[in-house]
């Protein structure tokens, strides 16, 4: 009952994600087609991309239209391919799943490294790495790793070897939050009375960790893993770019360079469908692990 | 003592602002393009043989301005949309459904996609980031609001004869600050994070203003004639977010 509303309630954000993104471009003080049209378009130039754009229509046609269109598993079409933007974001999508889930491999063991151990120079590492955005990452190891190792890529796809440096990475800012909240965890675990109380009773450590302190811990960890896999499934746009990966990051990006809204719009609306299903799911995932969440 | 253990990155800031004082870019001198570090360019020189150490500050001024002035924008914005919606709870359902919804849309997705309707600029930039940045500081405003409505010195105020915006200025502000002020410390890394990675993409600042974004897009190109030119803005992002992290930490604390 309660995954049912849940799952009800994940539709609706998705469907108001839609709205929005239809409406958005009828509200901006200036003409999305006149600015994709370029400077020198005539009005009869002009027109056309209005009507590409499916802006000439009135509001509600437009929003019918679209709804049918997603209803039967089409998104619009787009202006630079001439191609159904589904098949397009269908097409980049494996790149973007699979370089999430190497990403996030990477980044739970990366995590677990930096939250075990305690003391100042640790807590420096994590500040460290969640201070280091992808694009100074990326570019810094490409030029110390990439150009010294032989049969490292450093860019486009060339077997497994062109995986390696985007989902490292990809890793390390996302190790650096989770291994903060795990090592916040970690702490309060380790001070809790329940926990001071089996030690004193004399329970083997590697019993305590397992019934008490990993399910403890894996709580909070796992929201922060559901938020950041969510984040990953709609393309990472900097390190995709970085690394010249076609994921749906980079279609989104080359839409964005030729002003093609309707691919735009498609991939906008998957990434935040992709981040609201998965935190949909992984609340679900904590309901059954954890009996004070149901 | 105290006050600089706690706000030494303020301090941070500050010398990185001055870098305004240098005023322009600095002369090109294609001669002397790409040059490592040496007595006469300090940080080394640029593909068009500016000076590095010049366009660094001078970028990071820019950078953390922008931060700065964004930040302020998305806390203002959030504080007024939560005092007008506060009282009135139809309006406030609608504040708290759009701050959902603008959620559920990961913050670069959202700024990519204003950035593909709108004509490219800082304006643009600005209303770009601002779209959703208001959102934790508005929830955040809503929450403390509530828990003062039933506050006995508020009352008190307000028997005595305080007129609303003698309670707003007197009573409610100053309770409201220590924590939007605390979460602004947390959005100003967010956003100079965000800032940077779009000016990156070459979609964000204009490629011609210096930002270290900017630099860092035009110096890729360039990393294995001259590292130079992508290690010093690398290293003043760095520099930023961990003082903003830092920052985070000791603002964060109760009573300081």
């Amino acid at each position: 009952m309660k995954g049912l509303l849940a799952a009800l309630r994940a539709l609706a954000t998705v469907a108001g994600v839609w709205l929005f993104i239809q409406v958005l471009p009828r509200l901006l003080p200036e003409d999305p087609a006149r600015i994709a049209a370029g400077e020198w378009a005539t009005e009869a130039e002009v027109a056309g991309f209005r009507r590409l754009m499916g802006l000439d229509q009135p509001l509600l046609r437009a929003l019918a239209a679209s709804a049918s269109d997603l209803l039967h598993g089409r998104m619009g079409t787009s202006l630079r391919f001439n191609r159904p933007v589904a098949d397009i974001l269908l097409g980049g999508f494996p790149v973007s799943l699979r370089l999430a889930f190497l990403a996030l491999a990477i980044s739970m063991l990366l995590a677990w490294a930096m939250a075990l151990p305690r003391g100042r120079g640790i807590r420096g590492l994590q500040a460290a790495a969640i201070a280091s955005p992808v694009y100074v990452l990326g570019p810094l190891l490409l030029w110390a790793v990439a150009q010294h190792v032989p049969g490292l890529p450093v860019a486009g796809l060339q077997g497994w070897a062109s995986w390696v440096l985007p989902s490292f990475t990809l890793a390390v800012p996302l190790a650096g939050h989770q291994s903060r909240v795990l090592a916040a965890q970690l702490e309060e675990v380790r001070e809790s009375p329940g926990i001071r109380w089996w030690a004193a009773s004399g329970v083997p450590g590697a019993l305590r960790w397992r019934a008490w302190q990993l399910p403890a811990v894996s709580g909070p960890w796992l929201t922060v893993l559901g938020l950041q896999l969510g984040g990953l499934l709609g393309g990472a746009v900097l390190v995709e770019t970085i690394f010249a990966l076609p994921g749906l990051g980079q279609i989104l990006v080359g839409a964005l360079a030729s002003r093609d809204l309707p691919l735009v719009q498609g991939a906008v609306l998957w990434g935040a469908g992709a981040y609201v299903v998965t935190q949909a799911a992984v609340e679900g995932l904590q309901a059954l692990l954890d009996p004070r969440v149901r | 003592m105290r006050a600089l253990r706690t706000h030494w990155p303020a301090a941070v800031f500050v010398l990185l602002l001055l870098g305004w004082v240098l005023g322009g870019d600095g002369r090109v001198d294609l001669a002397a393009r790409l040059q490592g570090p040496g007595l006469a360019h300090p940080f080394g020189t640029d593909e068009v043989g500016r000076d590095l150490l010049r366009r660094w500050w001078l970028g990071g001024a820019r950078s953390l301005t922008l931060a700065a002035a964004l930040t302020a924008l998305h806390l203002a914005l959030g504080l007024l949309l939560a005092l007008g919606a506060h009282g009135t709870a139809p309006l406030r359902r609608v504040l708290l459904a759009l701050a959902d919804l603008l959620a559920s849309v990961p913050a670069t997705l959202l700024a990519l996609l204003l950035l593909a309707l709108l004509r490219p600029g800082i304006g643009s930039l600005v209303v770009a980031l601002a779209l959703g940045g208001w959102i934790p500081y508005a929830r955040l405003a809503l929450n403390r609001l509530d828990v003062l409505r039933g506050d006995p010195s508020l009352l008190q105020a307000r028997l005595m004869g305080g007129g609303p915006l003698h309670r707003l200025l007197h009573h409610v502000l100053p309770r409201l600050a220590p924590l939007l002020l605390a979460q602004a410390t947390v959005g100003l890394g967010a956003v100079i994070l965000v800032e940077g990675g779009l000016s990156f993409l070459g979609v964000g600042l204009p490629p011609d203003l210096a930002s270290w974004g900017t630099m860092l897009a035009s110096g890729r190109a360039f990393l294995l004639a001259s590292p130079w030119t992508l290690l010093w803005p690398s290293l003043g992002i760095l520099m930023a977010l961990l003082a903003a992290g830092a920052w985070r930490g000791g603002a964060g604390e109760p009573g300081t």
